[in-house]
């Protein structure tokens, strides 16, 4: 009779709802993570994996939650299932800016938690049975997990690695593929999840990519596109603009909603968390036409009443101020605005690791010829590298690894973790398959404070043993600490 | 438009509170309908979240833990195991908690991870409304039966409102996958007694592929522990297997926007809300998880004269009951005195409502208007009273027997209850 009870029959693909994607082995994030949590000491790993910050958000951002503390300071109660009206309006007029259009706050914003449950419910109220969306691919694993749940049927594009070799020195550029991204669009095609910057890549689609987009959906009325532009604040690398082009509001970031055309066809998704080290604040949003969001914003009464007054209350207040002039805690130095001081700080910390990755035998890309966007760097492993992997942890079975077995970049990335204390993660899991040629990446992220960041460059590059030639090695390492450090 | 989409746009009807909020703001009605205190927090809870965002390093400020901020998942624990009546029960902060966006947003998950399509979800009308639309949004098909209303009896709701057991007996069928529970009760302020429960257990044990959630949102405001004290279906004989048992921070703690809820239960219920809830939002806001983990066990400590702040929370609304139910009486609003909760059901039969209220232009009525939607339409506008209608906690085909109720709230300062009073009194009369 108990057995009876557990079972539940099995959704097929096309009825609806589906069912969760089960992850039995677990995922790359509860292996490194429990890895990370398991070993001698965690507190000296230096956790380059997990994709969020280590400190606090800025002090004006969390003096919003103090204050509202203060008697009758702030609503307590639930608000408007929508999204609270301080924080729509504020979101309304930033975004009536960067669209260069007139939103109404009542009916193109929808307030969900997170930039991921935006994405969740677009896709929960755009899909119906049969349905595809297209993903690029490397990918953020979400996406297809949550295209699964939605009972769409997923269809890779895969972005074009250039080579490392290739004479431009523009290698470790992700590039989109016109032809194979009109292939992949059709009759069928309900969504495309444009993410720029991109989580794994950190690649920036340039205007001329998202044009080439806009073309391949035009003909194809049931496609909208979900743009992910939750890093859209640490363009670090801005591609270069066509001559004559005007400055963008956000360096370096084109929103695709405003292209010829395209605010129709879009939902515009972003949060507070990436761009104010806020993960844990949870606050997200949809904008778009009330076609797209209307659907949203009637389920959200159902799906959980509001989100909480209190966060959305204290992230309407804090995005004017990030306009101001910001002064660096540390160092006292004043930036012409919040977003300007965020640039600067992962600039910094980008350079540094760029530098110990090459110090220690990754390839990655040249940011002086290579947009790039976001907190990762997409290093390519080499055989230098791979080669001191122990035979006992290459190959080895691993449930939550791509085709249960650990790869390259999954064995690598244990034995890094084990030897050297450094937590990066392996890039097999944002692919739709498994390849030798996917095994080659890891993801590293430098949304790290300084110390764990200078930590993380010290491992990686410092391998001796001790002895005279541990000796050489160690002066070596010194030297490349210096010229890079972190002033 | 297949099943998916057109099952969210069969949700494009706004809700009754999206008609009478605005509504009564419009009209400056001292607000009784919807069930949120206007005061602050109290000042610990304040201090909590205050602490919480200055917690160095991402444990607080960052992702959380996806099923539940691990310190609200340990003092959850502790606070669930602390219960007598919960002791023998194996709660582990890793296994048994899981939390949310307010206990609307774990039902969600429930629902979500647990139906199957097809499957029913047996509701007990009146229903607090969200239930009915979570299931339809989840593929689910909600079936409904009443409690029955009894006026000769005391009037207190655990005298008036009772099970129609040959009712709900044939209700549950093979298809049905869940029973949902709200005790205290809203609207009723019913408070499911022992023999009810065990009653309700035998069915559960007698259909296999059932599952129970019980909403405990109000289980601390609770006017008489001796002889309507709160029970938890979970704690009954066998049934921890066969049931969730859903809470939260909000109506406690009067932080209703603050969005804290959580689920405890089995490990094979609690894993398929989490596995869910990774792909839905990831993880419920960390800082005010982190601020009500640390108010539990506040909460837990003498506070002001009394022995917990559980204990001065249910003496100020009982406190508060009294006021309420003096003035509803003395203008012939009948009170049906809940055990539990903070609304107040009163019988509206000897009121009566102006005709032209009917035929007003309405967002979210059934047509025609029901008696009962048009008399707090009058009380919101007129009198400047608001209350909210039962009907919408009622499936269509049994919106009339809502028609001689309201619903009260008295989760309001003194001074809005003595104005309210004051209000009632100048309009309808003393009687």
């Amino acid at each position: 009779m108990l057995i009876l009870l557990f079972l539940l029959p099995l959704s097929s693909p096309l009825a609806a709802p589906s069912s969760p994607p089960g992850s039995p082995g677990g995922t790359v994030w509860t292996h490194f993570g429990g890895l990370v949590s398991s070993s001698p000491d965690p507190s000296l790993i230096s956790n380059l994996g997990q994709g969020f910050p280590d400190s606090p958000p800025p002090a004006f951002v969390r003096n919003q939650l103090q204050k509202a503390m203060e008697e009758g300071a702030a609503p307590h109660q639930y608000t408007r299932s929508s999204g609270h009206p301080l924080l729509v309006k504020e979101l309304a007029s930033r975004y009536s800016q960067h669209l260069a259009r007139d939103l109404d706050p009542l009916t193109s914003v929808a307030i969900t938690v997170g930039a991921s449950q935006a994405l969740y419910l677009s896709l929960q109220s755009l899909i119906s049975p049969g349905d595809e969306v297209v993903i690029f691919e490397p990918y953020f694993d979400l996406y297809l997990s949550q295209v699964k749940l939605a009972g769409g049927t997923p269809v890779f594009v895969p972005l074009d690695f250039t080579p490392f070799s290739d004479p431009s020195g523009r290698g470790g550029e992700w590039t989109m593929n016109p032809e194979r991204l009109k292939a992949a669009v059709g009759p069928r095609t309900r969504c495309v999840i444009l993410n720029s910057p991109h989580n794994p890549t950190g690649k920036v689609f340039t205007r001329g990519e998202m044009q080439d987009i806009a073309d391949a959906i035009s003909p194809f009325p049931r496609a909208v596109v979900l743009s992910d532009e939750v890093y859209k604040f640490i363009v670090h690398s801005p591609p270069a603009l066509p001559p004559g082009a005007p400055a963008e509001r956000v360096p370096g970031h084109t929103h695709f909603a405003s292209l010829p055309g395209m605010y129709e066809r879009t939902l515009t998704i972003s949060s507070a968390g990436k761009t104010f080290s806020a993960t844990g604040w949870q606050v997200g949003w949809a904008i778009g036409p009330e076609s797209l969001i209307a659907p949203i914003q009637e389920m959200l009464p159902s799906v959980q009443f509001c989100a909480s007054t209190l966060m959305q209350e204290a992230i309407a207040k804090a995005l004017p101020l990030a306009d101001e002039e910001y002064e660096d805690p540390a160092s006292g130095k004043k930036y012409v605005s919040y977003y300007a001081w965020l640039l600067r700080e992962y600039t910094e910390k980008r350079d540094f690791l760029v530098r110990a990755l090459e110090g220690a035998g990754f390839r990655v890309p040249d940011y002086s010829k290579v947009a790039g966007g976001g907190f990762f760097i997409f290093a390519q492993v080499t055989d230098e590298i791979t080669s001191e992997i122990p035979a006992d942890v290459l190959g080895r079975e691993c449930a939550a690894a791509p085709g249960g077995r650990a790869g390259e970049g999954w064995a690598l990335c244990e034995y890094l973790l084990e030897s050297k204390g450094v937590g990066l993660i392996p890039a097999s899991p944002f692919f739709s398959t498994q390849s030798a040629a996917n095994e080659q990446f890891v993801r590293v992220a430098f949304c790290k404070n300084r110390k764990v960041i200078e930590e993380a460059g010290r491992a990686l590059l410092c391998t001796s043993g001790g002895g005279e030639e541990g000796e050489e090695e160690d002066s070596q390492c010194q030297a490349l600490l210096e010229s890079a450090s972190l002033t | 438009m297949s099943s998916l989409s057109s099952l969210s746009s069969s949700l494009s009807k706004p809700t009754v509170w999206h008609e009478f909020s605005p509504l009564a703001s419009a009209s400056g009605a001292v607000n009784l309908g919807q069930g949120f205190p206007n005061w602050d927090p109290p000042g610990f809870v304040k201090q909590a979240l205050k602490d919480a965002v200055d917690v160095p390093g991402p444990a607080v400020n960052q992702y959380c833990r996806s099923q539940c901020h691990l310190p609200l998942a340990t003092a959850l624990a502790d606070e669930y195991k602390a219960r007598p009546s919960w002791s023998h029960l194996p709660i582990d902060p890793l296994t048994n908690i899981v939390s949310s966006v307010g206990c609307t947003q774990v039902m969600y998950c429930a629902f979500r991870s647990l139906l199957s399509p097809g499957d029913e979800v047996l509701l007990l009308e009146p229903a607090f409304d969200i239930y009915a639309s979570q299931v339809k949004l989840c593929g689910g098909e909600p079936r409904f039966c009443s409690l029955t209303t009894d006026l000769s009896a005391p009037l207190t709701s655990n005298d008036v409102f009772k099970f129609d057991w040959e009712k709900l007996e044939a209700a549950i069928t093979e298809k049905t996958r869940v029973l949902v529970l709200n005790t205290p009760h809203n609207p009723t302020g019913k408070m499911f007694s022992m023999p009810e429960l065990s009653r309700i257990a035998e069915m559960v044990e007698a259909h296999p592929n059932l599952l129970v959630f019980s909403d405990e949102v109000y289980e601390h405001m609770v006017y008489d522990d001796a002889s309507s004290p709160h029970i938890s279906f979970a704690t009954l004989p066998g049934m921890w297997d066969r049931t969730l048992t859903l809470s939260s921070a909000g109506k406690t703690f009067s932080t209703t926007g603050w969005k804290v809820g959580w689920g405890v239960g089995p490990e094979h219920i609690i894993k398929k809300m989490t596995d869910l809830q990774n792909w839905v939002c990831f993880s419920a806001p960390s800082v005010t998880q982190e601020a009500i983990a640390r108010s539990l066990v506040r909460a837990r400590q003498p506070y002001l004269e009394y022995s917990s702040f559980y204990a001065w929370l249910a003496d100020d609304y009982r406190r508060k009951r009294a006021i309420l139910t003096e003035h509803l009486a003395s203008v012939g609003l009948t009170p049906i005195s809940p055990q539990g909760g903070f609304f107040i059901c009163a019988d509206s039969s000897s009121i009566t409502c102006p005709d032209s209220v009917y035929h007003e232009p309405s967002l979210s009525a059934p047509q025609p208007m029901p008696r009962d939607w048009a008399l707090a339409r009058h009380l919101t506008q007129t009198v400047k009273v608001a209350a909210i209608p039962p009907s919408p906690f009622y499936s269509p085909a049994n919106v009339a027997e809502a028609s001689h109720y309201l619903r009260f709230a008295f989760c309001k300062t003194d001074e809005e209850l003595e104005e309210a009073g004051r209000r009632l009194r100048e309009h309808l009369g003393a009687r």
